[in-house]
């Protein structure tokens, strides 16, 4: 079989060919285990049951995932533009960094189990409240990853700048904040991740069928009737979608911040 | 020789670039003396970087300062600009410059472009910085500047896409950007090899000769010292040991490496830092 | 998606070529077949191929156990149990946190019941999402608590489970509201706030019946205190045990009974798996007749069994509520006009009525579940 294929090409072949066979090769020793413990659908339904579940819920399926999708792609949002707001402010100002850093780590720690039911004394069970909720679990990551980016300018830079008198703003317009979008690119794509599962968490508390619709009301009322397959197709529909917030990220940082990315992360 | 001022110094430039050159920068061209006045610089834990350094460089001209590492070669040069404060002592230029007007230049050892700037993005940046201009007068100056060190061609690509040397150039065009009266350079062709140093040096003697501002070097090399400078001044552990007068002839010219006069002078520089 | 994914793999799954091995021969249009250009990257792929070949291997001896996969309780992961004798070890796993729903149990075990037909009985309390029906399957416990129309939902799902003994004849599921709240009825309730649980059939069974249009519903945890800050809430509960609860958090609440609606599937029903009846049929028979002899002694005088559900308990249970709720109990369990001698009976008629009922709720799962094989009466006298 002959082909006329860049080498660009080629190694993109091999690279999709490697991923789809790890993933047969799992597939196989899914469908292994669950024969050969004899494990009852409703513990764990082989591939093919999971594949027949979503096939049949695929109406309900598709519109949770983009309900999901937006409170996802919202809150990570949210968290860039809280997160790079607050980064910046720990750059100017030490005395700010050191007394608020620990809070913003705190954000991080507490679990949302707990923060979830008083956001929703406070917020109510909307939209608004699944947004919060995900952009706190976003927030922790890029907090840091900027601000670490901002305050990690090189010293000959520091003292390009110094020398010729360049105030606090003209450092932070022209060196630092060009020089930490690659940070905030790690961040945002370490949060794509979480915001999915935030949105989903956020919806065990706040949604039932009726007021708000999305992954993680499914999955609770699947759960609950021990639709395990449904479950399965489920969890795997919040995965892809996952990759997908990821890959977006990973697209807007490689083709349209191309500028700031393309180097290593340090100026000089 | 003192080029008048308001001449096209840099390369062959339009006269609608002279004209921006000459609106960009008032000021006057007498470029500056620097004065060092009892120097020392101590850290906490008692180090003394600088130790009493007493030293007077002329308007225009080149001093070498030459040492082994860790002589405080470099702190007495960022003393100079202004970016370390002496702990005794006064540093002062005269007649005064203002950094913040572009008056003192300063080659670090990296080049320390900007990545996300091309070349001529990189050039312009301390005329951004200082405020001065239009966004085409800046970008005229920049551009001239260029061409003058030899990459017109490369004015749009990325510090990525630039070789160690090219990016040296292009440092040493962004020193050049603001017409500055004091010229500060530490080791900065420390990381090039011989030959891309001999090129640099000459073309920073060729820059030097239209322009004549003065100039303190940082160097390890001596025979860089002895081609470039008409002093050169020996540290030894924060201190001054010496101050050597240059005897070649100037203008130099590369070819002046072979001659007997170079030699003697070289040896005498050698001894010198041994402290012989 | 396929952009993400290629952009993803090319920038940061794999590294660059020359660090992957690839021959450095390759150039751009070479002319050479796919495959035999991917032979730089020969041991990787063989492996992956081999491995890929052994896979479908088994998939394809796997391909006929798929369907073998629903017939589920066969073979539990671990068997808990040697030869079927009296003296083992029992589990069994409760449905919520321990109440007076679970009453029989606990004074089984208080009196001596349990002891004396030789069982070492392990009570397992659970909580908002207890993993009942998992339990069973894995084998980890033999015995659990659920509705009888839960039983139906487990069984539509391939798990082998059976009711062997109701204690409640009336379901305790209700609504509460606030007493100021304008709800009089589970008809007006159009505008509240409803904290449930998603899924359970007697929701389905309401909205059937077009009483939860306009209801917002929202997830339930467990705990009465939203009650008391609003009266546009209401919450699922038991009647023997929440109405009191909410109470003593200092409000009258309203009780509205969703079998008066028709919807009465057997409560606090004690199940396990078919397989254990097969197996072990006089494990079950001393558990069942104990455990039935507990809730005969539990409902005359429920307090040793109410002493050791509030040492269980520790999610806001006090005795006067484990009272009250024992007394609704008396209701639940022996309605008047039922006069069964046997305490814990089933009717064949009504197990038909209720999957009939959730048939009808589910028309994909019609015809799933045979009303027969959900539950046995022969453990009982």
């Amino acid at each position: 079989m002959t082909a006329v294929l860049s080498s660009r090409q080629r190694e993109m072949l091999v690279s999709v060919s490697l991923v789809a066979a790890v993933a047969c090769i799992l597939l196989g020793v899914w469908e292994f285990i669950v024969w050969k413990f004899e494990l009852p659908k409703a513990l764990l339904p082989t591939p093919r049951q999971c594949w027949n579940a979503a096939v049949l819920e695929r109406g309900a399926l598709f519109r949770a995932t983009i309900s999901t999708g937006f409170a996802a792609f919202s809150g990570l949002l949210v968290a860039v533009a809280a997160g790079y707001g607050l980064a910046v402010i720990f750059s100017q100002s030490r005395s700010l960094r050191l007394a608020l850093f620990p809070y913003v780590i705190l954000l991080q720690t507490v679990p949302i189990v707990a923060i979830a039911p008083l956001l929703i004394v406070w917020s109510g069970y909307t939209f608004r409240t699944v947004l919060i909720v995900t952009a706190i679990v976003c927030l922790f990551p890029i907090v840091n990853s900027v601000t670490g980016g901002l305050l990690s300018t090189k010293q000959d830079t520091n003292d390009l700048f110094r020398l010729y008198g360049a105030g606090r703003w003209k450092r932070l317009l022209h060196l630092q904040i060009p020089s930490s979008v690659n940070h905030l690119m790690l961040g945002t794509k370490t949060s794509s991740g979480l915001a999915v599962i935030g949105a989903i968490v956020a919806e065990f508390f706040v949604g039932n069928s009726t007021s708000y619709d999305g992954l993680g009301t499914l999955m609770t009322g699947w759960a609950n009737l021990l639709k395990t397959d449904a479950l399965v197709s489920a969890v795997f529909a919040s995965a892809m979608l996952g990759i997908v917030l990821f890959g977006t990220v990973h697209l807007i940082s490689a083709v349209f911040l191309r500028r700031w990315t393309k180097f290593a992360s340090t100026a000089g | 020789m003192i080029s008048p001022w308001g001449s096209t110094l840099l390369g062959t430039g339009s006269g609608q670039e002279l004209v921006a050159r000459k609106n960009l920068l008032s000021e006057s061209a007498r470029v500056s003396a620097i004065h060092c006045q009892s120097l020392s610089i101590e850290y906490p834990g008692g180090i003394r970087a600088v130790d009493n350094i007493s030293l007077k460089v002329s308007p225009g001209e080149i001093v070498s300062l030459i040492g082994p590492s860790g002589c405080g070669k470099t702190t007495l040069l960022r003393l100079m600009a202004g970016l370390e404060l002496p702990t005794e002592g006064t540093v002062s230029l005269d007649p005064p410059v203002q950094g913040d007007a572009g008056g003192i230049a300063f080659v670090f050892q990296q080049p320390s472009l900007l990545p996300w700037r091309t070349a001529i993005q990189n050039v312009v940046l301390p005329l951004d910085l200082i405020g001065k201009g239009s966004p085409s007068d800046r970008r005229a100056i920049a551009s001239d500047l260029l061409k003058t060190v030899g990459l017109e061609d490369a004015a749009t690509r990325f510090p990525t896409e630039l070789s160690g040397g090219m990016k040296m150039r292009v440092s040493i065009a962004r020193a050049l950007v603001t017409d500055p009266h004091v010229l500060l350079l530490d080791e900065p062709f420390a990381a090039l090899d011989d030959m891309l140093r001999n090129q640099l040096g000459q073309l920073l003697l060729e820059l030097w000769e239209r322009r004549r501002f003065t100039v303190v070097m940082v160097t390890h090399n001596i025979a860089e010292s002895v081609l470039l400078s008409q002093r050169i001044a020996v540290m030894r552990e924060g201190a001054l040991a010496s101050v050597l007068e240059n005897p070649l002839p100037q203008p130099r010219h590369e070819d002046i490496r072979a001659t007997v006069e170079f030699g003697e002078f070289y040896g005498h520089v050698s001894r010198a830092l041994r402290g012989e | 998606m396929l952009l993400a994914m290629k952009a993803t793999i090319e920038f940061d799954f794999f590294l660059s070529p020359s660090a992957r091995g690839f021959p450095r021969s390759i150039d751009e249009g070479d002319t050479v077949g796919v495959f035999h250009s991917l032979g730089g990257c020969v041991p990787v792929i063989r492996v992956i191929a081999l491995t890929l070949g052994l896979v479908i291997l088994f998939m394809s001896g796997c391909g006929s156990s798929s369907t073998s996969s629903t017939s589920t309780g066969k073979k539990s992961a671990k068997s808990s149990t040697d030869t079927p004798t009296a003296g083992s070890p029992v589990a069994i796993q409760l449905n919520w946190y321990p109440e007076s729903e679970h009453g029989g149990v606990f004074q089984a075990e208080a009196d001596g019941g349990y002891q004396a037909a030789g069982l070492k009985v392990d009570i397992r309390p659970g909580g908002r999402s207890a993993p009942v029906a998992q339990e069973l399957a894995l084998g980890r416990v033999q015995f659990g608590f659920a509705n009888a129309d839960d039983v139906v939902v487990y069984r539509r799902q391939g798990l082998d489970v059976v009711a062997v003994l109701a204690a409640m004849q009336d379901n305790p599921r209700c609504i509460l509201v606030q007493e100021k709240s304008g709800a009089e009825s589970l008809n007006d309730l159009a505008g509240l706030t409803l904290q449930c649980q998603a899924g359970r059939p007697y929701l389905e069974f309401m909205r059937s019946k077009g009483l939860l249009d306009k209801v917002k519903e929202v997830p339930y945890f467990g705990s009465v205190a939203p009650l008391v800050a609003d009266p546009e809430i209401a919450i699922q509960g038991y009647s023997c045990a929440e109405p009191l609860l909410a109470e003593q958090e200092g409000v009258k609440v309203r009780v509205m009974m969703v079998s008066k609606l028709g919807w009465n599937p057997y409560s606090s029903v004690l199940i396990t798996t078919g397989k254990l009846i097969k197996e072990q049929p006089e494990l079950v028979g001393a558990f069942v007749k104990a455990t039935q002899a507990g809730w005969e002694s539990y409902l005359k005088d429920p307090t040793k069994g109410n002493a050791d559900i509030l040492a269980a308990n520790d999610h806001g249970m006090t005795a006067d509520v484990l009272k009250y709720g024992s007394e609704q109990m008396r209701i639940l369990a022996m309605p008047p006009g039922d006069q069964s001698k046997v305490f814990g009976r089933m009717s064949l008629k009504r197990w038909i009525g209720l999957v009939e009922q959730m048939d009808a709720l589910d028309p994909s799962q019609a015809k799933v579940v045979k009303p027969e094989d959900c539950f046995t009466d022969k453990f009982l006298e």
